[in-house]
């Protein structure tokens, strides 16, 4: 019998007419947060030569703006029972107490394809191991900053108001070249350890590690590897769920809030955003040097031969690839060998997450494609963004002569 | 996760198999009362709420119209037509319920934070809940429940539990919850046993020995797939029933027991594929390590037809493992 129907997926459609499915998009948006990411922090190093200041600094804020998601300091005390209530169904939610946040940090993990297990649960000690993290690039800034969140996280659960009873120390980090990620807590008292300042998070813990061999780590996420998160005790997240909240605040947690620590680090503004382009303009530049690296590009893009190695759309279907991927909305004005036009809200394109606007983004993003312009197309294209400031701003990849070219 | 050699967790499993434990244990309440209150409930139970008399307790199923569970509870009838509903949704019992009680007199009331509930449980569960409650409880039947009093407080005692052995839960008001702490730590210890710590053993490993698996387990599934088909009354109309007759004709999985081969259990995670020779036939609600039967085991939901010794593997390092009953032990 012949068959009735063709299965379906979800997927997004490329502009050369590839089907990229959801899995292959939702990896990609984690990686693609995480490259930004990246690139911030190289700013940051230009401005702040010293480790210990520029992760105190994003320590700090990372760890104000956490608690601050909670609202005010009456409402985090109740945090744990009035917001989690629904979700985790833990015999123990009733009894506030720092290891309960151990649970909010494993699903956050996990949404962001950050694979791995919780090794153990208990009163006195939590350990969380991970196989892989997209933001294994950054370095070990960001990991010392994931912990000052997850300091926050404990301090919404713990039993005494807002202040955790654990010491936490990240002792291995992908970021740091380790082959996992490990986080553990130890309750202070029990273990007799001190109460720790923002850099004293990567210590040894008191126990001895659980270390799983290479043979049983896991190269994906839950949601990956089985459409959904699960978490022990009932939480269910699926696949799109997942891939939706790391779309908003995959960019919250690891752009905005550093970038609140890194724009004081500047002189001042114009010096910020001058560096800022500078850095995002070479990324740009980079991403597309090497022929092959063109190549695989047309490939995962369906790019059609005829379509010649000047023609700008190469950019245009990039972006649009990149916006579809990272969720945002978007309609298309101009789609020539000539000229592409993207519309897009500007709100669309700032606030992923409504509550926190990233204006930056625009300034990133232009200044990455236009040096993107130049390698995967010729110095004969740019992308510029225009009217960022009006309702609607256009993303347009455009013949242009730029005799300062950055 | 639970590994072979934790001792804490080895020795809270087996307080609880050849002695006594205690812990606390919370989970929704929701009282439910009115002149149609049976009658709802039975509409939305799949067992038969009539031949639950005051003072006895019932194990039973809720399901959607399509049949497949969406929460297993114990209906308490805590008095002539008051009943609590003791679930992991609370909040969502309630719409669920409501959904179904147009133009009743029924009203259901979220109360949770109003009882605190402590577990005792093991073979020497009925010695420590006599010194407990200063009188002997030899004569209450599994599934009773009735009131005394500690220290003068009142409580509630109902003999049931989650961990296969014999064993008593005693609800007490929120607000004298740590007096009643105190008083179950005592008798507990007077009775020989201890405090149970490790999360994972009371809510995972004890229960999946014997069997006992979670709601999230029972996804999709409809009760005559998972060794739940004891708890229907076919004799009567509830929510899924006419999917339930054809699922019981022609039942599409079943739940099953896995025993893992490997010392550990690192790459399955809850809800793991199950593979056949390759192919996808199931999920893998979760693994844990079972200090009674001193292996890994697990619950899957698989094709049906797929008998006991079926050599499968699970996740995406291939764990293998063996299908067995889901009772272990």
């Amino acid at each position: 019998m012949l068959k009735e129907k063709l299965g379906t997926t979800k997927c997004f459609r490329t502009a050369w007419g590839k089907l990229i499915t959801e899995e292959e998009a939702y990896t990609q948006v984690n990686r693609q947060i995480a490259a930004v990411c990246a690139n911030l922090f190289q700013v940051m190093r230009i401005f702040e030569p010293s480790w210990e200041k520029r992760t105190e600094a994003i320590c700090d804020i990372a760890n104000m703006m956490n608690m601050a998601v909670a609202g005010t300091p009456e409402e985090q005390k109740a945090y744990v029972n009035m917001s989690l209530y629904e979700a985790f169904n833990i015999p123990e939610l009733c009894e506030k107490s720092s290891w309960l946040g151990g649970i909010t940090g494993d699903s956050g993990d996990e949404w962001e394809n950050m694979a791995g297990r919780v090794i153990q649960f208990t009163r006195d000690r939590v350990e969380k191991e991970l196989d892989t993290c997209p933001w294994d690039i950054v370095g070990s800034e960001l990991c010392n900053m994931t912990t000052s969140m997850f300091t926050a996280n404990f301090d919404l659960a713990s039993s005494n108001g807002t202040e955790n009873e654990v010491a936490l120390n990240m002792c291995q980090a992908r970021g740091c070249g380790n082959k996992h990620c490990r986080v553990v807590a130890e309750r202070r008292d029990k273990y007799g350890l001190p109460k720790q300042e923002w850099l004293e998070h990567m210590q040894q813990p008191v126990d001895p590690i659980h270390d799983t061999p290479r043979e049983r780590m896991v190269k994906a996420g839950q949601a990956l590897r089985n459409g959904q998160y699960t978490q022990a005790f009932g939480e269910e997240t699926s696949l799109e769920e997942a891939y939706h909240w790391v779309s908003q605040m995959g960019w919250v947690w690891s752009v905005q809030f550093p970038m609140m620590a890194i724009r004081d680090m500047a002189p001042d503004d114009d010096e910020f955003m001058r560096v800022f382009r500078i850095v995002f303009a070479t990324a740009g530049k980079n991403q597309f040097i090497e022929p092959f690296a063109k190549e695989g590009l047309r490939q995962h893009l369906g790019v059609p031969h005829w379509v010649d190695d000047n023609d700008g759309r190469l950019l245009g279907s990039y972006i649009m690839y990149m916006l579809d991927v990272q969720q945002v909305p978007y309609e298309m004005e101009r789609w020539t060998e000539d000229e592409t036009w993207i519309r897009v809200k500007s709100e669309d394109f700032t606030a992923r997450y409504e509550m926190a606007p990233l204006d930056e983004l625009v300034d990133a993003y232009e200044a990455q494609w236009n040096g993107a312009a130049k390698t995967l197309v010729s110095p004969e294209w740019s992308c510029v963004i225009e009217g960022r400031d009006d309702e609607d701003m256009y993303i347009k990849v455009i013949r242009r002569e730029d005799p300062r070219m950055l | 996760m639970l590994f072979r050699e934790d001792k804490t967790a080895r020795l809270d499993a087996e307080t609880i198999r050849k002695s006594v434990g205690w812990y606390r244990w919370t989970h929704d309440l929701v009282e439910i009362t009115g002149k149609d209150a049976l009658e709802v409930l039975d509409l939305i139970y799949v067992s038969d709420m009539s031949k639950v008399p005051a003072g006895k307790t019932k194990y039973t199923c809720m399901l959607d119209e399509a049949g497949e569970i969406i929460d297993d509870v114990i209906v308490m009838h805590m008095s002539e037509g008051t009943y609590w509903v003791s679930t992991l949704y609370g909040p969502r019992l309630i719409p669920w319920l409501e959904k179904h009680a147009e133009g009743k007199d029924v009203s259901a009331k979220l109360i949770t934070y109003d009882w605190d509930m402590y577990a005792v449980q093991g073979p020497d569960s009925a010695k420590a809940v006599a010194a407990l409650i200063g009188e002997p409880v030899d004569g209450m039947k599994r599934f009773s429940v009735r009131p005394a009093s500690v220290n003068g407080e009142p409580v509630y005692v109902h003999r049931s539990g989650f961990t296969g052995e014999d064993g008593f839960e005693i609800y007490c008001a929120f607000g004298k919850s740590a007096e009643i702490k105190a008083a179950v730590a005592a008798a507990v210890e007077g009775a020989g046993g201890r405090e149970i710590y490790t999360l994972e053993v009371y809510v995972r490993s004890i229960p999946m020995e014997k069997g006992f698996a979670l709601k999230q387990d029972y996804k999709h599934m409809n009760p005559y797939e998972c060794g739940l088909g004891w708890t229907v009354c076919l004799d009567k109309e509830f929510v899924g029933k006419e999917a339930t007759l054809e699922i019981k004709d022609a039942p599409r999985y079943q739940m099953v027991g896995l025993e893992f081969d490997w010392e550990s259990t690192e790459d399955i995670s809850i809800w793991e594929k199950v593979y056949l020779y390759g192919v996808e036939v199931g999920r893998c609600c979760q693994a844990i390590y079972g200090y009674t039967v001193d292996k890994n085991i697990g619950f899957a939901n698989i094709r049906a037809g797929i008998p006991e010794g079926t050599r499968v593997t699970v996740g995406p390092n291939g764990s293998p493992a063996t299908v067995v009953s889901k009772t272990f032990c």
